[in-house]
């Protein structure tokens, strides 16, 4: 049972990091800029997740590890049923990228 | 909840709330900055419930807040969240919601929706309703205004006075509302559940 627990959805890792921090939900929602009650509705999962300049934002307030900001972003990308922004980035900056995914992908399809 | 019996409220006795709340507050030193209590963290953080944005709640449905129990969720209004000087109702209210999920868990049974919990809050009588509404505040003013504590800072605040003024309890009041972070109208109200009113009669001449 030593094993790190991986966070189910992008409000309930939100809300984890946020109490361990011990900040309110208000002094949260300014820390980022946002309106409280937004905050509020996206960390209760009734709204989807911010766009990349507030998960940025809550990277920073929450002081997250690399590895955490890319859980943080992985779990927003899924709230949208989309690609994590910092792929997208990676995807758009180097053109060999999407090659070696096709190739990726032809390959796994020849495997079958 | 078909072939369910569904309990009456009751009203709680005032010892029996302060049991509850001095249950509730047991080992829970993290949660207290001088005499603030954190509530919205205690009740996220250790009993785990959300606290969800209903939007226009107090417009439309003439209420601040409801919890919803199957859902371990509190909903508030929108305002109650986002106007700072609200904060201090802000407070309060989500304690008054804590309080109905500690002793009315039974009562709300089922609801799963604001208009079934509703419909079952008014199919109690008039003063069945009182219950539930005095006790819910009764719970919330003991966990943000902890009976020793308060006792603890009334006797800091009284020491060497001997002889009190028509004003003694407002003053006082003015200090709880400070230290505990509440609305000077709940420290007042806590004083008085507390019997202060009664055991700090002014000297009339």
């Amino acid at each position: 049972m030593g094993g790190k627990a991986i966070p189910k959805t992008f409000e309930s890792f939100l809300r984890e990091k946020r109490l361990k921090k011990k900040i309110g939900l208000r002094e949260f929602a300014r820390l980022i800029g946002m309106q409280p009650s937004n905050y509020c509705s996206i960390e209760s999962g009734s709204l989807q997740a911010p766009p990349e300049d507030k998960l940025r934002n809550i990277s920073k307030a929450l002081r997250l590890t690399v590895d955490e900001e890319r859980t943080l972003f992985d779990l927003a990308a899924e709230t949208k049923d989309d690609i994590p922004t910092d792929i997208k980035q990676l995807i758009k900056k180097d053109s060999f990228i999407p090659a070696l995914l096709r190739t990726v992908e032809d390959e796994e399809v020849g495997a079958d | 909840m078909a072939g369910t019996e569904i309990p009456k409220p009751k009203l709680y006795r005032l010892y029996q709330i302060e049991n509850v709340a001095e249950r509730i507050l047991k080992d829970t030193d993290e949660y207290f900055t001088g005499y603030r209590f954190d509530i919205e963290s205690f009740i996220t953080g250790k009993h785990g419930l959300i606290i969800d944005v209903h939007y226009h709640l107090k417009a439309n449905h003439d209420t601040w807040a409801y919890m919803l129990i199957n859902s371990n969720r509190i909903f508030v209004d929108n305002q109650l969240i986002d106007n700072d000087r609200l904060e201090k109702k802000f407070r309060f209210t989500i304690g008054e919601e804590f309080a109905h999920y500690l002793i009315h868990r039974d009562v709300f049974a089922g609801c799963s929706t604001l208009e079934k919990r509703n419909r079952r809050y008014f199919s109690f009588s008039e003063i069945e309703r009182k219950y539930i509404e005095n006790n819910a505040r009764a719970l919330a003013a003991a966990l943000l205004m902890p009976k020793g504590m308060v006792e603890d800072r009334v006797s800091q605040m009284l020491n060497g006075i001997e002889t009190y003024s028509e004003n003694i309890i407002d003053t006082l009041a003015q200090q709880i509302a400070h230290d505990f972070d509440v609305n000077f109208t709940a420290a007042r109200s806590r004083l008085k559940m507390l019997g202060y009113h009664n055991r700090l009669k002014p000297d009339i001449d």
